[in-house]
C-alpha cells in the first residue's frame, strides 16, 4: 500500500509539472540550429512528420482526459507514420510510463533521447521523463 | 345388450387411465427436458464466434506515397462498392476526375471509435494531394481506413458469424424477412395453423413447390437444436419447442436470436451465418445500412441460399428480392413508391470478398502467440479480434515474390526441376518488418502452405553464411568507440590472403567463394564483396567473443561459439531471430522485437492485451551509420548489384549469404522503412546451386520494389554529428590529388585516418 500511495503522489506530480510546462497549442520544438548532421534532415516537415505529428496532437488530447491507454495507442500510430519523429517515441514512453508498462518504456525513452537528445528545447521534458521513469520503477521494483 | 356391453366399457376405460395418466407425466417431463435445453441455450445467449485477425489499418494523410490505382485496390480489399454517382452510404466510393469521393466506414480500433465519414480524396504525382470531409468541408490531417481481415479463426462448424442487436437490423429487414418467411409471426405462438394446413395440402395434392410452413421460430429452433433430418418425430419436437420458445420468450427476443442465427449460404469452406455476416457479404456494409432492396434479397435468399444469391445468379436473385417486395408491399410494409423505387435498384456487389484464410503461415505465428494465454478453443469460439500489424498489400507481394521466383529457377535450372519432379521441392522464406518498430508486415514462411505447414521463418534452423559477417565488421567499427588503437575504419586495411588456423587440434583456412586471394583490401571492400579470408582475419583481430557478444546483444540467441568460422555464418540461426538482429542497422543501432500482435480485444470490446513496441540500444547510431554506409555498398556494387540490374533504383542496404555447398541462399537488405530477409533452399540442406544473390536477392528484389518504394526515395539513412565524410584514395589514406580516384569514405570524427595515400603508380586495376 505505501508504495501505492508513493507511486500515486509521484504520479500526480508528475502529471502536474507536465501540464504546467505544456506550450500552448502542440509543444513542437523550433528547428533545431545546430549543424546539420551528415545526410540528416530529421526536422523537416515531411508528409508523414505531419500526419505523425496530428496523430500525436489527437493522442495528447485523450492523454489529458487520463486515457492514458488509448492516447498510447494513438501515439503507437504516430511512431508507426514517421519512425524518425523524436517527439511521437517522447509521448508514447510518457504514456506507456503513466499506464505503468516501464518494459516498454524504457527503451522508448533511449529512442526519444536519441533522436531529441541534441535538442535544447526537450531537454527539460525528456530529463523529466527520465526521473519519473526511474522513480516510479524503483517504486514498482520494491 | 347395452347392459352388458357396459361393464366392458367401464373396464376399457380403467385400463386407460392410468396409459393416459403416464403419458401424460412422460409428455410433461419431455416437455420439462425439452424447456431447459431451451432455456439453456438462449438464455446464454452465445454462439461460437470465431476469432478474426486482423491486419494494420491504413493511415491517410496529404504526401502519403500512394497511386490512385493503389488506393482503389485498397479499397476493393475492404469491400468498398463502386458507385457511378457520389456515395450516399458507409463502404461506397466513387471515381472523381482527380481522385475518389469515399464514404468511409465506422470502425473501432482497437477501442477508439472512428466514425464513418464522406471523404473526398484527391491524387497527384503519385501521392495523395488532398483530404478533406465532405460533410462539412474540412481539410483532414489524417484518416484511416478499417483494417483488412486476414484470417478467422472457426471452430469444427466453419460458421462465419457476428452478432448484431435487434435495434442494430433495420425495419426493412424485419418487414421483409417476416414477409416472406411467416406473414403471421406477430399472431402465431410459435406454430402457424394456417401455414401447416396449407403446406401439407400443397404436400399432398403435389400443387408446385413444397412449401415450408415452418414459422421463424420453427426455423430457429431448427437451426438450434435439431438435425435436419425428415421425421414426424422431429418436426413435432420442432412444433413444442418453438411453443415453448414462445411460451419464454418476446417475439423481439426470437427475433433477434433468428436473425444471428440463419444461415445465408457459403464463402468458401465457410458459412454464412447470421443477417450481419450475410450484409457485409452481400453488400459490403454492416446490416444496419441496408436499403429495403437489400434487405428484401437477403430475406429472399433465406429459403435457398445457394440458389438465390447475387454471388452466384444475380437475375434469379432479382426475381427472387422483386417478389418479396411485392409480398411486402401487398402486406402494407411498404407503400407502392417504396415498391416501385425499391424494384429498379441495382445490386452492386462489393468488388472483392475477404479472405478467409489470408497468411496462413502468419496466422500461425499469431495463433503460437496467443496460444500461451488463450487456449484454441477459447480462439474459435469466444470471437475474439486480433489486431495486428500486417500489411495486406506487402504480404500479397512477398506471396507472389516467392511464387515467381521460384518458379522461375525450377525452370531455369534442371537439377532443381528434376529433383522437384521426385517431389523434393525447392522452399522459400521471407519475413518484412519495420525496422523501427518491428511490426511484422510480411511473413512467409514457405511455398505453399497446403503442401508444407513448416514455418520457416520461426523453425528453419540454417546456416547463414556470409549474412552474419555484418556482426563482425559492427564489432570491429564498434573499437573506434572502445579506445582501441588502432580502431578499425572502414579504410583500415586487411590482408586477404590465405592463411591456416588451428581449430581443435587441426588446422582450417577458410577460401574466397571466388577462390581467389585479394590481397591488401579496405575494410568496406572486403564486406562488400564479401571476401571470407579478410573477414575471418578481422573477427580475429577484433576477438570472436566480442563479435559473439554483438550478436547476442543484437538478438541472434541460438549458439554461438568462438571458433573462427563463427565469422563466416557457421552456426546455425533461424530466420526470426536474424532479420530481428539486423533491425540494429536501419534502425540507428536499436534493435526492435519482431511485433506481430498489437491487441486482443473481445467480443464486448474489451482489451485483453496490448502488445507495444520491443526495442533496445545495441550500437551507437554513429557506428549504426558506418555499416548502412558499407552495406549500401553491396548492393551498389558488391555482391547484391544485381537487385539494381533488377531493377531496385532506390536506397537500400543489405547483405547476402551463401553457404558452403550451396545449402542456403540468403539476401537481409534494407531500406530506411522497410527490412526484409529472403531465404531459398531446400528443407532437407540438399545443395541448391544458387548463391545468396542468384536465389533469395531476386525474391527481395521483387518484393522491394512492389512494397518498399516510399524508404528508398529517400537519399541516405539517417547521419549523426559524430560522422564525418573524407576523402580517401583505395588504399584508404586520405586523399591527394596525385593518387588516382578519390573515394569519399565515412569516419567516425575520432578515427580519421592521418597518414595521406602515396602518389598512384598508375598500374592500378
Amino acid at each position: 500500500m505505501k508504495w501505492l500511495s508513493v507511486f500515486l503522489i509521484v504520479l500526480s506530480l508528475g502529471a502536474l509539472g507536465c501540464a504546467g510546462k505544456r506550450e500552448p497549442g502542440r509543444a513542437k520544438p523550433p528547428a533545431d540550429s545546430r549543424q546539420a548532421p551528415v545526410g540528416a534532415d530529421e526536422d523537416e516537415l515531411t508528409p508523414q512528420r505531419a500526419a505523425s505529428n496530428a496523430l500525436i496532437d489527437d493522442g495528447e488530447k485523450t492523454f489529458a482526459q487520463g486515457r492514458y491507454d488509448a492516447a498510447a495507442d494513438l501515439f503507437q500510430q504516430a511512431v508507426t507514420v514517421d519512425p524518425t519523429n523524436g517527439a511521437a517515441y517522447y509521448h508514447l514512453a510518457l504514456a506507456k510510463v503513466r499506464s505503468g508498462e516501464y518494459g516498454e518504456a524504457e527503451g522508448l525513452i533511449e529512442k526519444a533521447d536519441q533522436l531529441l537528445g541534441g535538442k535544447a528545447e526537450w531537454a527539460e521534458r525528456l530529463e523529466e521523463l527520465k526521473r519519473d521513469f526511474d522513480k516510479n520503477k524503483s517504486s514498482k521494483d520494491f | 345388450m347395452s347392459k352388458k356391453k357396459s361393464p366392458k366399457h367401464k373396464s376399457g376405460w380403467r385400463w386407460l387411465f392410468p396409459v393416459l395418466v403416464i403419458g401424460a407425466a412422460a409428455l410433461g417431463l419431455h416437455l420439462l427436458v425439452l424447456d431447459r435445453e431451451i432455456r439453456d441455450k438462449f438464455e446464454s445467449h452465445r454462439w461460437n464466434l470465431p476469432s478474426r485477425v486482423y491486419a494494420a489499418p491504413t493511415a491517410l494523410y496529404p504526401g502519403l506515397a500512394m497511386s490512385p490505382g493503389d488506393f482503389e485496390a485498397k479499397l476493393a480489399r475492404v469491400s468498398y462498392k463502386k458507385m457511378t454517382s457520389d456515395p450516399r452510404e458507409v463502404g461506397e466510393y466513387a471515381v472523381t476526375k482527380t481522385g475518389f469521393k469515399v464514404y468511409l466506414r465506422n470502425f473501432t480500433y482497437p477501442t477508439e471509435d472512428f466514425p464513418g465519414l464522406p471523404v473526398e480524396i484527391g491524387f497527384a504525382g503519385g501521392k495523395v494531394s488532398s483530404m478533406k470531409r465532405l460533410d462539412t468541408g474540412d481539410d483532414l490531417k489524417t484518416a484511416r481506413i478499417e483494417p483488412e481481415l486476414i484470417a478467422s479463426i472457426f471452430d469444427d462448424k466453419m460458421e462465419d458469424r457476428t452478432v448484431v442487436a435487434l435495434d442494430a437490423i433495420p425495419e426493412a429487414c424485419v418487414d421483409a424477412v417476416v414477409a416472406v418467411e411467416d406473414e403471421r409471426f406477430y399472431g402465431h405462438h410459435g406454430v402457424d395453423p394456417i401455414a401447416v394446413v396449407r403446406a401439407i395440402v400443397t404436400d399432398v395434392l403435389h400443387l408446385g413447390a413444397r412449401q415450408g410452413g415452418s414459422t421463424l421460430t420453427q426455423q430457429l429452433v431448427k437451426n438450434f437444436f435439431l438435425t435436419s433430418e425428415k421425421t414426424i418425430t422431429r418436426k413435432l419436437n420442432e412444433m413444442l419447442m418453438a411453443a415453448l420458445l414462445e411460451l419464454r420468450y418476446s417475439k423481439d427476443e426470437i427475433l433477434e436470436a433468428y436473425f444471428n442465427e440463419i444461415y445465408f449460404g457459403q464463402k468458401g469452406p465457410v458459412s454464412v451465418t447470421g443477417v450481419e455476416e450475410a450484409a457485409k457479404f452481400y453488400f459490403g456494409k454492416g446490416v444496419s445500412h441496408l436499403t429495403t432492396a437489400e434487405c428484401a434479397t437477403l430475406a429472399g435468399s433465406i429459403r435457398l441460399p445457394g440458389e438465390y444469391s447475387p454471388h452466384r445468379n444475380m437475375e434469379k436473385a432479382i426475381d427472387r428480392r422483386n417478389l418479396v417486395l411485392r409480398m411486402m408491399r401487398d402486406q402494407k410494409k411498404i407503400s407502392e413508391e417504396d415498391y416501385q423505387s425499391a424494384r429498379k435498384e441495382k445490386i452492386t456487389l462489393p468488388r472483392a470478398n475477404p479472405r478467409v484464410f489470408g497468411a496462413p503461415y502468419f496466422i500461425d505465428f499469431v495463433r503460437a502467440e496467443l496460444k500461451e494465454n488463450y487456449p484454441e478453443d477459447v480462439l474459435k469460439s469466444e470471437g475474439m479480434r486480433i489486431f495486428t500489424t500486417l500489411d495486406p498489400e506487402a504480404q500479397d507481394a512477398a506471396e507472389a515474390a516467392v511464387k515467381r521466383r521460384l518458379e522461375e529457377i525450377e525452370t531455369a535450372r534442371p537439377k532443381i526441376k528434376k529433383l522437384k519432379e521426385e517431389g523434393e521441392n525447392l522452399e522459400a522464406a521471407l519475413i518484412a518488418v519495420q525496422p523501427q518498430t518491428g511490426a511484422v508486415r510480411a511473413f512467409v514462411g514457405g511455398r505453399d502452405y497446403e503442401s508444407s505447414q513448416f514455418d520457416r521463418i520461426r523453425d528453419a534452423r540454417r546456416q547463414p553464411g556470409s549474412a552474419f559477417k555484418p556482426f563482425v565488421y559492427a564489432a570491429a567499427l564498434r573499437t573506434g568507440e572502445e579506445g582501441v588503437e588502432p580502431p578499425w575504419t572502414l579504410a583500415s586495411s586487411v590482408d586477404d590472403t590465405a592463411f591456416s588456423v588451428k581449430v581443435g587440434g587441426k588446422p582450417w583456412s577458410p577460401d574466397n567463394y571466388d577462390k581467389k586471394e585479394h590481397g591488401l583490401v579496405t575494410l568496406r571492400e572486403a564486406l562488400e564483396q564479401s571476401y571470407n579470408i579478410a573477414t575471418v582475419k578481422i573477427a580475429m583481430s577484433v576477438g570472436l567473443e566480442k563479435v559473439i557478444d554483438l550478436a547476442r546483444e543484437a538478438g541472434i540467441e541460438s549458439e554461438l561459439k568462438p571458433y573462427p568460422s563463427l565469422a563466416l555464418g557457421a552456426f546455425e540461426v533461424t530466420p526470426l531471430e536474424l532479420v530481428r538482429a539486423y533491425t540494429v542497422f536501419p534502425n540507428q543501432g536499436t534493435r526492435t522485437e519482431p511485433l506481430a500482435i498489437m491487441n486482443v480485444v473481445t467480443r464486448d470490446g474489451v482489451v485483453l492485451e496490448k502488445k507495444g513496441f520491443k526495442m533496445r540500444k545495441v550500437l551507437s547510431p554513429d557506428v549504426a551509420y558506418l555499416m548502412n554506409s558499407v552495406l549500401k555498398g553491396v548492393v551498389d556494387r558488391g555482391t547484391a548489384a544485381g537487385a539494381r540490374r533488377m531493377g531496385f533504383t532506390g536506397l537500400a542496404a543489405g547483405k547476402t549469404g551463401t553457404t558452403s555447398d550451396y545449402k542456403d541462399s540468403w539476401f537481409v537488405g534494407y531500406t530506411p522503412d522497410l527490412l526484409a530477409l529472403a531465404w531459398v533452399g531446400f528443407d532437407d540442406n540438399t545443395a541448391t546451386g544458387l548463391s545468396g544473390a542468384s536465389g533469395a536477392l531476386p525474391i527481395w528484389t521483387d518484393f522491394m520494389k512492389a512494397a518498399g518504394s516510399s524508404g528508398a526515395s529517400k537519399e541516405d539513412f539517417p547521419g549523426t554529428e559524430n560522422i564525418l565524410l573524407v576523402k580517401v584514395d583505395k588504399s584508404g589514406h586520405l586523399y591527394r590529388d596525385v593518387c588516382g580516384e578519390p573515394f569519399e569514405e565515412a569516419f567516425l570524427k575520432n578515427t580519421i585516418p592521418t597518414t595521406k595515400c602515396q602518389e598512384s603508380d598508375g598500374h592500378d586495376e
